[in-house]
């Protein structure tokens, strides 16, 4: 499972829409499992795509949601019944068949715009920011549901989302997108640890990288748990975050920009008081901003 | 304090409406519908007849002649109509170059005033000078007098209502253009072409307003046209145009019996009442959908 993350307009959705066909390149090729796709007509790819707000027909029940595809390719209604009712019992749909959309809950909607994509039993699934219309509590629920679906075998789905958090647990791999360029593809562990640009590294990780600028060109990238506060005056705390479990204080060093600290539920420097830093582990990064 | 000035500011502003509504309509209504079982020609005291103006109405043949040449008007004009506003705005919402003059194009005869555009059709349907009749004699025959021919008479009548969609396109124009993005990607994704996504997603979708165009097309087809009729045919020939309002016209103002001409307008608007009653209740049942 690849994630897509980036800001908005980075070009997240045009590169779904280029995968299945929705827009044609003005340059370049398409290519699934190395086969040429580029002229191939969106309903021939071997591609699903799950939209953001799910896109489901107000008119129809849910089966005819769920078979509305194989409906219109006219394929016969004995052997498209039975898939839609495998596919929405697996997906805990089986009550609902004839509920129309208006009635279902956001959860439920999702699921059936999951359904009717997995009847298509595609090879790319595309996913554009399944979870971004379901409340907080749901988006976890159904992040434990998509992810085996998703990961069943023969298949790898390119999900995209701007929350940072939500392409980290995710991907297998996460590209970050940045107006259009690729900034990066690599494991989860690989973008936190070695951000390859310093996008990058001020876009993953909550807080993110602290950039400080370095006085012959190029930035040193600080993670917040890499920073700790020792006693001392390099610097004065100028920002608390408190989560409860843990503490993001920010610290303005005179000269040198701001770094922000991790810290655990213990006691803390107040606001406004002079600190020493203490830093790790860093990143270098050049003046085009690529690391060293 | 504030509350009750609004209320205040509220009232005296819609006092006019509620006057002009009370004196124009609610006022007249009840006149008419006591008066429909009088005989009044305007200047004695009216005389009670009870039911008798309505067994006389329903005896004359000039009556049956009446209901005959409107339901024929309206029986093919409305669908025509509500199919015509839908075959332009679907035609016309992509390109907002076109749609712009289309809609104009298309609502000029709702404000242009009904007798300027009934004498322009006097004007076409001309055997002499007119391009239909000149148009008609150079393809080598002759049409004759439309307006003298009883079904000639319908079919101009016919076509000058039809002409008259643009409030109808105006509607489903817009109407098509609040339909969400997300649900023609799928159709298209799915490999719907543009017979099947009309079919199974634009329609379906624009089912409210289309039922409502219905219905108040076809109330206003069995109300309202009254000047190009005096205009055109003033209801000839043989009474094949001498729809209900003309009806009214005549029996009121031409032959000053005031009771019968209110007794055929009640008929009138129970006519319109429960064809409309009729139609919603068949298009509930396409509309289970939104009801939820």
């Amino acid at each position: 499972m690849l994630a897509v993350v980036g800001p908005s307009g980075s070009g997240k959705s045009t590169l779904l829409r280029l995968l299945t066909g929705l827009l044609s390149p003005s340059a370049g090729t398409v290519a699934i499992g190395g086969a040429d796709v580029t002229r191939v007509a969106p309903e021939r790819r071997p591609v699903a795509m799950v939209f953001q707000g799910f896109a489901l027909m107000p008119h129809l029940t849910v089966r005819d949601n769920i078979a509305f595809g194989p409906r219109v390719r006219r394929e016969p209604r004995a052997s498209v019944a039975p898939r839609v009712t495998a596919v929405a019992s697996s997906l805990g749909l089986g009550a609902l068949l004839d509920r129309y959309p208006g009635q279902l809950s956001g959860g439920e909607r999702q699921r059936v715009a999951l359904a009717r994509s997995l009847v298509r039993d595609p090879v790319v699934f595309c996913l554009d920011e399944p979870l971004s219309s379901l409340d907080p509590q749901l988006r976890t629920d159904a992040r434990k549901l998509l992810a085996p679906l998703l990961r069943a075998d023969g298949r790898c789905a390119v999900y995209v989302t701007h929350d940072q958090a939500e392409a980290m647990t995710m991907g297998d791999r996460v590209a970050v997108l940045r107006a259009g360029r690729l900034e990066q593809v690599a494991t989860p562990r690989e973008l936190y640890d070695a951000p390859a640009t310093t996008f990058v590294a001020s876009f993953v990780g909550s807080p993110p990288m602290s950039l400080l600028p370095v006085p012959e060109g190029g930035w040193v990238g600080v993670r917040p748990e890499d920073v700790r506060l020792v006693p001392g005056d390099d610097g004065t705390v100028v920002d608390v975050e408190d989560l409860g479990h843990e503490r993001h204080v920010a610290v303005a060093l005179p000269g040198r920009g701001r770094v922000v600290a991790r810290l655990g539920a213990g006691p803390h420097p107040p606001l406004g008081t002079p600190t020493g830093v203490e830093i790790g582990t860093t990143r270098a990064f050049d003046a085009e901003g690529r690391a060293v | 304090m504030r509350q009750r000035h609004y209320r205040r500011g509220l009232r005296l502003l819609m006092a006019p409406y509620v006057l002009g509504a009370v004196l124009l309509v609610v006022l007249p209504a009840i006149a008419s519908f006591a008066f429909a079982f009088t005989r009044f020609d305007g200047i004695g005291a009216p005389r009670f007849d009870g039911l008798d103006v309505f067994a006389d109405l329903f005896a004359s043949s000039e009556f049956h002649d009446s209901l005959r040449a409107t339901a024929v008007i309206a029986a093919v004009a409305v669908p025509l109509r509500v199919v015509g506003a839908i075959a332009f705005a679907m035609l016309l919402h992509r390109s907002e170059r076109l749609a712009s003059p289309g809609r104009i194009a298309a609502f000029a005869p709702v404000v242009v005033p009904d007798a300027a555009t009934a004498l322009v059709w006097l004007w076409v349907v001309n055997p002499v000078y007119g391009p239909l009749g000149i148009a008609a004699r150079a393809m080598g025959f002759d049409a004759g007098p439309l307006l003298l021919d009883p079904w000639g008479a319908r079919f101009v009548f016919i076509a000058v209502s039809v002409l008259a969609l643009g409030e109808g396109f105006l509607v489903v124009l817009a109407a098509r253009r609040e339909l969400p993005g997300a649900v023609y990607d799928v159709a298209r994704l799915e490999g719907a072409g543009a017979w099947q996504t009309f079919r199974r997603v634009t329609l379906p979708l624009l089912t409210p307003v289309v039922a409502f165009l219905v219905v108040r097309d076809t109330v206003a087809s069995v109300q309202v046209p009254l000047v190009p009729t005096l205009v055109l045919t003033e209801g000839g020939p043989l009474n094949a145009t001498k729809t209900l309002p003309v009806l009214v016209y005549e029996k009121g103002f031409a032959e000053l019996r005031f009771g019968d001409a209110a007794a055929v307008a009640m008929l009138m608007f129970g006519l319109a009442l429960a064809v409309a009653a009729v139609q919603l209740l068949f298009l509930r049942r396409r509309l289970r959908w939104e009801s939820r």
